[in-house]
């Protein structure tokens, strides 16, 4: 069976979220390159819909306003902004929305790197809106922040934690001490296989530590400890590309830990964490908590 | 994530033995499913289709009756998958910010309003029960056995909820298996690598079964993307 077939056949586990993400990736290319895959993906996704709304069920009390109030405060994607897959639905974001005070600057120093210290700019005060509603509602003033330059944003970093290639077994041995990131193994082992693959790793007072693998394609963030964000606020990562964030996707907290694959990755781009209202933003809305980036 | 769900699935003891024991008793159940209704989402779908140009350019009146049009299915899918009512709530926020979000990137030959949003409510949720999965995995935790759902569990949860309608008489058009692998990766939230392990069948096997079975539905259902 050819490779092309043996993907084909992952069109029903697909069209069903019953496959991982490198055949998720696998058939979202095929897709895209095969009109006749693309029609069948379309009816068995249609299907899938199907068996979805068989099972409807009324939402909470609350739950409707709730949203509503969610979407009032959270900006739009611009059109045709983020080309992270060639699937109509978004790749899949970690947990559910847990924003974080802001940690403070700079930890210890990147494994196996130069000990470059990013500038040591307090955190922002990322203190959540004062509202009891499950829902974000920032305070108008929030809102009508002005948004700074991305060069700008950038430097206000509270930790930039600059990484350096490593020789492939070191690395190994040093992701394996990282628990969350060991649980990612397969993929892990896709990242580590690539020969730029760069680990950097930073604490972050009073926020956990995070680990990143950076490749020329692509990346992992993985943090452990994080404070839970603030009621109704997100951790949301960002591919930093040229000063200028594009974002990589919500995470959730899962107890402190999460983790985010970024699949449009380049050599130069940075990855930046940032807190932002539930269901993440279009452009930063704070300065970022740490960024991490190759030598 | 799907190491996580290998070493979860593999942590079990004997799983595969258990469940298909009990698997044998789905197919009178199914079999007795009767009653056809097939409401008719025409009228829904155009307007869904017609509400969504709108929320793409930052209507949030239209985004509210989009609500009001899908705000059930989005619900009872998250539930199917999760079943706890909190987290169902919970995920299905964070769809409907997402929809809200990604209209202005919604491309209407990608399928109807009603199955992207429908697929997009699916995916949150099996990404919440994997995450939730590889907290568990990553705290070396035993697994519960109860936290896990076999499969009667899971079909029992399903038929209940189904009651009369075009896709539970469907899915008693499929064969056993076929049905086994579609509902378990469906409602049950599994990767067909750990349908395959539970049910202690070929990867090829239990891709060919979802995918069948899948095309069978749609036959069933009279389904057009």
């Amino acid at each position: 069976m050819s490779e092309h077939d043996d993907v084909r056949a992952l069109l029903g586990a697909y069209a069903l979220d019953a496959v991982d993400d490198d055949e998720r990736r696998a058939v979202e290319a095929l897709v895209a390159a095969d009109p006749d895959a693309a029609r069948e993906l379309a009816d068995l996704r249609a299907v899938a819909a199907r068996l979805g709304a068989a099972v409807e069920a009324e939402p909470p009390v609350g739950a409707r306003d709730a949203v509503l109030a969610a979407i009032a405060s959270t900006p739009q994607d611009a059109p045709g902004s983020t080309s992270r897959t060639t699937d109509d639905v978004p790749p899949a974001v970690v947990a559910p929305a847990v924003p974080a005070t802001a940690p403070g600057a700079v930890g210890a120093p990147p494994v196996g790197g130069p000990s470059v210290g990013g500038p040591s700019v307090a955190g922002p005060s990322v203190a959540g809106p004062s509202v009891a509603a499950p829902a974000v509602v920032p305070s108008a003033a929030e809102r009508s922040t002005p948004r700074r330059g991305p060069a700008r944003w950038y430097a206000l970093a509270a930790a930039v934690a600059i990484g350096a290639a490593v020789p492939g077994a070191l690395l190994v041995q040093q992701v394996n001490h990282t628990r969350q990131v060991q649980a990612e193994q397969q993929q892990v082992a896709d990242l580590l296989t690539d020969p730029s693959a760069v680990l950097v790793h930073q604490d972050v007072a009073d926020g956990g530590d995070v680990t990143a693998i950076l490749t020329d394609t692509r990346a992992v963030f993985t943090a452990e400890n994080l404070p839970d964000p603030d009621d109704g606020r997100v951790y949301q990562l960002w591919v930093v590309r040229e000063g200028k964030p594009l974002s990589a996707g919500v995470m959730t907290s899962d107890d402190g830990t999460v983790r985010q694959f970024a699949d449009d990755f380049a050599p130069g781009d940075a990855l930046a964490v940032t807190v932002e209202p539930a269901g993440g933003s279009a452009q930063p809305t704070s300065d970022p908590i740490v960024v991490l980036a190759a030598a | 994530m799907p190491t996580l769900v290998v070493c979860a699935t593999a942590a079990l003891p004997s799983p595969s033995v258990r469940v298909t024991a009990r698997v044998r008793r789905a197919p009178e159940r199914w079999g007795t499913l009767t009653g056809v209704t097939n409401p008719a989402r025409e009228s829904v779908a155009d307007s869904a289709q017609d509400l969504m140009a709108a929320v793409a350019t930052g209507d949030q009146a239209a985004f509210a009756s989009l609500y009001d049009l899908l705000s059930r299915t989005v619900h009872g899918t998250c539930l199917g998958v999760l079943r706890d009512p909190d987290h169902a709530a919970e995920v299905a926020q964070e769809v409907w910010v997402e929809v809200w979000r990604t209209a202005t990137r919604y491309e209407a030959t990608r399928g109807s309003v009603r199955t992207w949003v429908t697929t997009l409510a699916h995916r949150r949720a099996v990404d919440r029960v994997r995450a939730v999965q590889a907290q568990r995995d990553r705290d070396q935790r035993v697994l519960d056995a109860s936290t896990e759902r076999p499969f009667d569990a899971v079909a029992d949860d399903v038929e209940q909820r189904l009651e009369q309608s075009a896709v539970r008489d469907c899915l008693g058009s499929l064969t056993e298996t076929q049905r086994t692998a579609v509902v378990l990766a469906y409602y049950g939230g599994r990767t067909y690598r750990e349908v395959a392990s539970e049910l202690d069948a070929a990867l090829p096997t239990v891709k060919s079964r979802i995918r069948d079975g899948l095309l069978r539905l749609k036959d069933c259902l009279g389904v057009t993307a």
